[in-house]
């Protein structure tokens, strides 16, 4: 028999597709910053100063919904929660960028006008994080389902909608057989 | 249920049942609505519609209006995507009422109808522009010929949908990377170059409504803004293939109709019915799940297909912007109309910006619209022509549906490598032009055969109320009559 697995590693598995959303928004812009050609430091600065911290807040949106706070897959709560945690990513991003290129760190000179600008477009970042979050934490959640009781609760959810959407499908697809179906009188 | 409702014998169960009799076609038989699903939305046939309807519509056509006119001209935008939202909750209507596509539906109303759009399909989707668009794009960033990556990138979308089990599941997942990545990467680029003045004047133009400057009504520019407004959200015939996603999903009576397999796994096709089905609307309980099914939908349709498709467009607008205040000749690129010019003027632009990286990025992002663009336009193309070969062309039923289908995409693709090869010299930008004109003919088509399907086909309790009719009615106005006053007025279609 097993050992049951440890907190921090259900914990650990819950956050991976946030982590990896906000790791992967990062290596985009790193990844193309390396295709254009710009040299290591902006590659690198790039990657981390926007991966890391929309990591660590993908964490937490996936530390929310193993919480039950929010519903899984609901656009709503995921925009709420991404409308200031994207502004502050996009922030620090630019003071890294600042200390890592030895300019002086100056804010944004229009603080308030670049974070209302940030929260706005932080709507169109929510989007594309659901999406590719559903696309890699389906798969992973399934994998992990066995060991991790929040995973396995998700798995439910999604099985007893794909039941509703193509389980019966498969079932009621036999047209012309008149079995159960009709209500003749 | 109503006038149509009749008992006939049923042949395969030897036993009276009950059908809903609707226009020409056969009969359809009384089933169950099934359960509506919970919400997890952010995946679905609208997902689908979405991510193909956002195309170069939204990151080329608006922009470049944006540019040449200001951003008041963007209430039009508004107009045409609001409609667009409409005409999606009204194929829903028919498609979750009675599994059927809205081409059956055409051809109960009268068989000529179907074939009006058999044909323009034919004439309109078969032709390459998106990906060899988006070829282009790859070719400035990776120096490949863009003919050796539309023809890999045409084989790869057979391909990959021979091997799939469900080809819907498998598009529907393409299609969600995609345009996440999509969405994820154009965030960033308008977060970096963009400020809060241009978004702010591009809301504001949101509302300006009746805006309409003199220079938009000459023969050089009123097709280009008929042009974009066919091209706000979904153009041409997408919205009918819509019908087909949510029945391969299983929304509503769709449920009891069969999937379309990948080719590997003809051996397990299940039998097509002859017709789709109808439910019982005088069953509370029907009506409740009814009820369930449309706000499972409206949600798609407002949050899903409106908003999205107004964000994306804001975010490309904003870019546009930012290029043009970057480097002027951005401006003159886009006001030439050179799509190819205006791309790589502003993918330069955005390298000043943001460093050489963002205007790679731009690059890639548009490589991936049209990519994308083509994936999901042949996949809707075979489905569609597939159905109404099946149901309506004689013999067409030797075949299953998905081997109808697979000729029909395979088919498409040879010939899209053929016109690569072999076709127009002018290149993309040109066939995307007809097919402006036929779209936005096919979108004024389909809003007069929605009003006859939902008006005449469906049992009165599930039939659109007055003021969607009109919008219906206005909606073919829009289309149509923009569309004929071009062609009078200045010669010239789009």
């Amino acid at each position: 028999m097993s050992a049951a697995p440890s907190t921090l590693r259900i914990s650990t598995e819950l956050m991976l597709p946030g982590i990896l959303v906000g790791l992967g928004t990062g290596l985009i812009a790193g990844g193309l910053a390396a295709l254009g050609g710009l040299p290591f430091a902006y590659v690198a600065l790039t990657t981390l100063a926007l991966g890391v911290p929309l990591a660590v807040m993908g964490a937490g949106y996936d530390a929310i919904l193993a919480s039950g706070r929010i519903r899984l897959g609901g656009v709503a709560p995921a925009m709420l929660y991404w409308i200031p945690a994207f502004p502050l990513a996009r922030l620090f991003h630019e003071v890294v960028l600042d200390i890592g290129f030895g300019r002086a760190v100056v804010l944004p000179e229009a603080l308030m006008s670049f974070l209302t600008f940030q929260a706005i477009m932080s709507v169109g970042y929510t989007i594309g994080f659901l999406w590719l979050h559903e696309n890699v934490a389906g798969l992973w959640w399934l994998r992990v389902r066995d060991h991790n009781p929040v995973a396995a609760r998700y798995v439910g959810q999604y099985t007893s909608q794909a039941a509703v959407m193509q389980g019966s499908k498969e079932q009621k697809a036999r047209p012309n057989d008149g079995v159960g179906t009709s209500k003749p009188k | 249920m109503g006038d149509g409702e009749a008992l006939v014998a049923d042949v395969t169960t030897d036993r009276e049942e009950r059908v809903w009799q609707a226009g020409g076609e056969e009969p359809m038989p009384i089933r169950e609505l099934p359960d509506a699903p919970a919400s997890l939305h952010i995946v679905g046939p609208a997902m689908v519609l979405v991510a193909l309807g956002v195309g170069l519509g939204e990151t080329f056509l608006w922009p470049r209006l944006v540019l040449l006119f200001g951003p008041n001209i963007r209430w039009l935008f508004l107009v045409g995507v609001t409609l667009q939202a409409i005409v999606m909750l009204e194929m829903a209507r028919y498609a979750m009422a009675t599994g059927e596509s809205i081409f059956f539906g055409a051809a109960r109303i009268a068989r000529p109808i179907m074939w009006f759009f058999f044909v323009i399909a034919a004439l309109v989707y078969v032709w390459p522009g998106h990906v060899a668009a988006g070829a282009l794009a790859l070719e400035q960033i990776t120096g490949i010929p863009y003919l050796i990556s539309a023809i890999v990138g045409l084989i790869l979308i057979g391909a990959v949908f021979s091997l799939a089990k469900f080809v819907y599941n498998l598009l529907e997942n393409l299609l969600t990377f995609l345009i996440g990545v999509l969405v994820v990467g154009s965030t960033i680029i308008a977060a970096i170059v963009g400020n809060l003045a241009d978004l702010g004047s591009t809301f504001v133009g949101l509302v300006a409504f009746g805006y309409f400057p003199k220079e938009a009504l000459t023969a050089a520019f009123f097709p280009l803004v008929v042009g974009a407004i066919a091209f706000a959200g979904p153009s041409g015939m997408q919205q009918m293939w819509y019908t087909l996603w949510l029945r391969d999903k299983g929304a509503g009576m769709g449920v009891h109709v069969p999937r379309i397999r990948g080719l590997v796994h003809q051996d397990e096709t299940e039998t097509m019915p002859s017709r789709g089905f109808m439910f019982d609307t005088e069953d509370p309980e029907q009506m409740q799940k009814w009820k369930n099914w449309r706000r499972w939908v409206m949600f798609d349709a407002l949050i899903l297909f409106w908003g999205i498709t107004m964000l994306v467009t804001i975010i490309y607008t904003v870019l546009a912007q930012a290029a043009a205040a970057i480097d002027p000749s951005v401006q003159q690129a886009i006001r030439g109309g050179d799509e190819e010019a205006s791309i790589a003027a502003m993918a330069g632009a955005f390298s000043q910006a943001g460093g050489a990286a963002v205007g790679v990025l731009f690059f890639l992002f548009i490589a991936i619209v049209g990519w994308k663009g083509s994936l999901g336009i042949f996949d809707a193309f075979s489905r569609g022509q597939a159905d109404m070969t099946y149901y309506f062309i004689p013999g067409g039923r030797r075949f299953n549906i998905s081997q109808l289908y697979f000729m029909y995409l395979w088919s498409v693709i040879i010939f899209g490598i053929l016109i690569l090869l072999f076709g127009p010299a002018d290149g993309p930008t040109a066939i995307l032009d007809i097919l402006a004109f036929l779209s936005a003919f096919a979108m004024g088509a389909y809003c007069i055969l929605l009003i006859l399907t939902n008006n005449m086909l469906l049992p009165k309790k599930i039939r659109p109320n007055i003021a969607i009719s009109i919008v219906l009615g206005f909606g073919a106005v829009f289309y149509l009559g923009m569309l004929i006053y071009s062609l009078v007025r200045f010669g010239v279609v789009i």
